[in-house]
């Protein structure tokens, strides 16, 4: 299991690995286009694939005004 | 341990894949990529030694990596760079704003400008919205124009470079296109012109990228951002929702973003020229459409006195303690 956290609510989901990120972003119901993912700390693109001990972050792309 | 694609050009792990160009990029290729990106709109523009900047800062993640894309390209295009943020005083937002504005300038070796609203004018955002009774969004945006505009003449600016990325035009151009606003297409290029003494062009340099793009730089240029959301943003504003459409969109049909970018950007001097008249507002002096400026008579109606005027004086003492003054008018 990995380890997700999704912003900005800060919620943290467990997710059964190997896992595409394109899938991780799809169960979480969010356009690619939307979120950033980040793999211990470096965006990844949607094609990489999550594994074991990988910390998760999840960053949402709107703007801020 | 992740499997992350390698980057198409040297192998290394990519941190993007950039449809347009069908490539995976590492962190080194990508930032490659957005720079160039960026250079392409200020060769259009015809940057160049000699031009000062102005760029508008927000603390925001679009502002943060314009800002940071141009100290980049500064040696090679040869033009000085002067950051500016307004102080909105919007409470629980606005401090942070101004906190990453300032290390993000401080870090890049920018001069930056801050010209607080309360202490140019009395009132915040929120306050001021209240007191002409006016949408907060509505008098937040014509205030930023106004002041951008007002910091660019005193600084003596060639352009205002803006944040708005692609998404962000593509927003507006869909908007107007909704209301059949030609005349508002016509205003969405990728940089305009100054009219002397009265207005400072824009610069859109960010006009070839996306929001998700502009994001991902960001955070690989580790820049300060604010990241939170202004609390006055309504979520289901037009441009919001037409955002997200454009997403699902550009999901069914790979491409459509940046081919619609790259069509509005060689066609928008087609749509009609304004037809408002140009004028000097005779409170301010700065551009009107004939008869005294939006924000001159927004302060009237709230604060008792058009405030354009007493905005440029502090805008010039400002520039003056930066060592950056010597403005004409
Ligand atoms: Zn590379
Ligand atoms: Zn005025």
């Amino acid at each position: 299991m990995a380890r997700v956290v999704v912003e900005p609510e800060g919620r943290v989901i467990e997710v059964r690995e190997p896992l595409r990120v394109s899938e991780l972003l799809a169960s979480l119901g969010l356009n690619s286009e939307e979120a950033v993912v980040l793999i211990n700390g470096t965006p990844v693109p949607e094609q990489a694939v999550i594994e074991g001990e990988d910390e998760v972050r999840v960053l949402r792309v709107r703007s801020s005004g | 341990m992740a499997r992350i694609p390698p980057c198409s050009v040297c192998g290394k792990p990519a941190v993007a894949y950039v449809r347009p160009l069908r490539k995976f990029l590492c962190r080194e290729h990508f930032i490659e990529y957005f720079n160039r990106r960026v250079a392409r709109i200020l060769e259009r523009a015809r940057v160049g030694p000699g031009d000062r900047i102005l760029v508008a800062l927000s603390g925001g993640k679009d502002s943060a990596a314009l800002l940071n894309a141009l100290a980049d390209l500064r040696r090679s295009f040869g033009y000085e760079l002067i950051a500016v943020h307004i102080d909105l005083g919007i409470r629980g937002f606005s401090e942070e704003s101004r906190r990453a504005v300032e290390a993000e300038s401080a870090r890049l070796g920018v001069p930056l400008l801050v010209v607080d609203l309360r202490e140019a004018i009395g009132v915040s955002i929120p306050e001021l919205a209240r007191m002409s009774r006016r949408p907060t969004c509505s008098v937040c945006g014509l205030v930023k124009r106004y002041v951008l505009n007002a910091a660019a003449v005193e600084s003596r600016a060639r352009y205002i470079a803006m944040g708005h990325n692609g998404d962000d035009i593509i927003a507006y151009a869909i908007k107007s296109f909704l209301g059949q606003d030609l005349e508002s297409l016509r205003k969405l290029g990728p940089y305009s012109d100054s009219m002397e003494g009265l207005a400072v062009g824009r610069l859109r340099p960010l006009y070839m990228i996306t929001e998700k793009e502009s994001l991902v730089y960001a955070l690989l240029k580790r820049a300060h951002i604010n990241r939170a959301t202004c609390p006055h943003l309504d979520p289901n504003q037009l441009e919001v929702v037409i955002k997200h459409l454009m997403n699902e969109f550009e999901t069914r049909r790979p491409g459509v973003k940046i081919q619609l970018l790259g069509n509005l950007a060689r066609r928008y001097r087609d749509y009609p020229e304004p037809r408002e008249a140009v004028a000097a507002c005779p409170s301010c002096g700065l551009i009107s459409s004939g008869g005294e400026c939006s924000f001159c008579r927004l302060t009237r109606k709230a604060l008792g006195e058009p405030m354009g005027r007493r905005v440029r004086l502090y805008i010039r003492g400002k520039l003056e303690e930066l060592g950056l003054g010597g403005a004409s008018g």
